[in-house]
């Protein structure tokens, strides 16, 4: 695509205010935070030009992520000069309500533009050097494992279970189509430890590379007890990896279902795991039941926070987070029917939160091909910065540590990206 | 391409007999002054410095400064007591890929733990310091600063 065709999108521009108008409103915001929300909201498209300056050998596309089914040709996310993430999961051709940004050559420099100007230069994610490489059991090692720029991040099921009952899977998660397609197709969901453990070992030698690991999972609900077969998968994998280490111990973030507090105390005793996620996705009850039915009918939202509160309680403060699909507190028809109320009711349950120790993370909701809300529409930039900064206000005020998911270890949180300052 | 460092001053830069020092302002408006022996000049006119400290206020502070668009200054003094002043603006932080990694293995190679980001300026100003060419200056500009007895019979 060489060209944005705006008419397709409407009057969206004179509906809301743009990146440099939310510049000036927020000055106390990082000017990239702001930019990589934007571009995560509405999605960006690459011209010819660009994708010449895309070098396979180089440059990162592998689709080896739980939310991805890129097939290994579209970029899976760029970096801004001040080194932030902007993780991107698919390309903007498929957002309905606004352009997306066009990424452009000038010269030898990768640039992203709005409506013909430059905004600023941009760079492709490197791939690691293990992305070529096979485990012993003939796998190829890109699509095991995938990588941010200096993260490794492993899946352990690429089946969510909350799919099993008909109307329970999360509206705006793509992992159900994706999943459930290499469930149909006879594939393996859940990943091998010992090839995972392979892979890593093999990531480790890229001196450099990354900083931190992450493991996540579609939920594995059974067990003697709801989610006891995710914990006892996750403790293997855990510890697996803790061999690869001189002390066992190393930066690592597991991203789980809410466990209970029996659950946490056995990952806290069996394993080094030093920082735990449990994604509540949207801060509010109501829209919880109808965006995430699944997680609603098996935990519930008071138990989900309950939970991560408990978690704290184990993990001890700057160890504890929870993520948000930032915006869909404002999905049509489901949630908030304004920006101002999202905002003032989003504030109060975060501030909840930060007073118990945990952060909020927010993931600006990108509207995915593949899930139920694939079509829906986003909330305005000013809203996502604005309630962005107030989960990192919050964060200072009750002075609660996030080197865990920071730019760095994580990159898909524009509040945290605050936190290098 | 910066036009601001010419190839006598990178040299002067570049030399590891050359002190070097970096000043930065945090976001609270606090000045912070840093020794920096890997500040160096590159052949496109960029300086170049290493942040081995994630956490450093320095680091910070050059955050705060590529986001704000705030000026870094730099002061050098060669063995030959030259001194400059660069004032510049943060250009970029390289926190990862090959360039990244190749100063990592360089950083480790030389004795230190890690390497948190290569911080890259582009020159705005150059102003030559030394001491001897600032007191022939005020000499022709100011006559008057002077003791008396400097210049009695």
């Amino acid at each position: 695509m060489n060209e944005i065709d705006e008419s397709k999108y409407g009057n969206w521009r004179d509906e809301e205010k743009s990146l440099k108008e939310v510049i000036e409103e927020f000055p106390d915001f990082s000017k990239f935070a702001i930019l990589k929300t934007d571009l995560q909201r509405r999605g960006v498209v690459y011209s010819d030009a660009a994708l010449l300056l895309f070098d396979k050998k180089i440059h990162s596309a592998a689709p080896s992520c739980i939310f991805s089914d890129s097939n290994g040709i579209v970029p899976t996310g760029l970096l801004l000069r001040d080194g932030t993430s902007v993780v991107l999961h698919e390309t903007g051709e498929n957002r309905k309500h606004r352009a997306p940004y066009l990424v452009d050559r000038e010269g030898d420099h990768l640039i992203v533009t709005d409506q013909g100007e430059k905004v600023d230069e941009v760079f492709y994610w490197e791939r690691a050097d293990f992305f070529d490489k096979f485990t012993k059991s003939g796998k190829p090692m890109w699509s095991l494992v995938s990588t941010r720029p200096q993260r490794l991040d492993i899946t352990g099921s690429w089946y969510c279970h909350f799919w099993d009952t008909p109307g329970c899977g999360c509206k705006y998660c793509p992992i159900g189509a994706q999943g459930g397609e290499k469930k149909k197709n006879g594939e393996e969901v859940l990943s091998d430890i010992e090839d995972i453990k392979e892979v890593v070992a093999e990531a480790l030698k890229q001196k450099g590379r990354f900083t931190n690991i992450m493991i996540t999972t579609g939920s594995i609900l059974s067990g003697k007890e709801l989610l006891d077969d995710e914990v006892d998968y996750n403790i293997r994998l855990i510890n697996a990896l803790s061999d690869l280490f001189v002390d066992g111990k190393y930066p690592l973030q597991l991203i789980g279902t809410a466990y209970s507090r029996k659950q946490l105390e056995r990952l806290h005793n069996e394993t080094e795991l030093p920082a735990y996620t449990a994604d509540i996705e949207v801060l509010n009850e109501d829209v919880f039941n109808k965006l995430c039915p699944g997680k609603a009918k098996f935990v519930g939202y008071q138990e989900w926070k309950n939970r991560l509160k408990a978690a704290v309680d184990i993990f001890g403060r700057g160890h504890v987070d929870t993520g948000l699909v930032t915006g869909t507190e404002l999905a049509e028809g489901i949630g908030f029917a304004t920006e101002d109320e999202a905002y003032q009711k989003v504030s109060e349950e975060a501030e909840e939160l930060a007073e118990a120790g945990i952060t909020c993370a927010a993931t600006i909701w990108q509207p995915s091909k593949g899930s139920i809300l694939k079509d829906a529409k986003n909330p305005s930039l000013e809203y996502c910065v604005k309630i962005s900064k107030k989960f990192e206000d919050l964060r200072r005020k009750y002075n609660i540590p996030v080197d865990f998911d920071d730019y760095r270890r994580c990159g898909n949180h524009p509040n945290t990206d605050l936190a290098r300052v | 391409m910066s036009d601001l460092i010419d190839d006598s001053l990178r040299e002067k830069i570049n030399s590891d007999d050359t002190i070097k020092v970096l000043a930065t302002e945090s976001k609270d408006g606090i000045l912070h002054v840093v020794f920096k022996s890997s500040i160096h000049a590159e052949e496109n006119g960029k300086i170049i410095f290493y942040e081995l400290i994630e956490s450093s206020q320095n680091n910070k502070n050059l955050v705060y400064s590529i986001w704000h668009d705030k000026e870094v200054k730099i002061s050098i003094l060669t063995k030959d007591k030259e001194s400059y002043e660069i004032s510049g603006i943060v250009k970029r932080a390289i926190v990862a890929g090959k360039e990244f990694e190749e100063a990592y293995q360089k950083v480790i190679e030389d004795g230190y733990k890690d390497l948190s980001t290569i911080w890259v300026i582009e020159p705005t100003e150059v102003k030559n310091t030394s001491l001897a060419k600032r007191a022939k200056e005020e000499e022709a500009l100011h006559p008057v600063f002077t003791h008396l007895d400097r210049i009695a019979k």
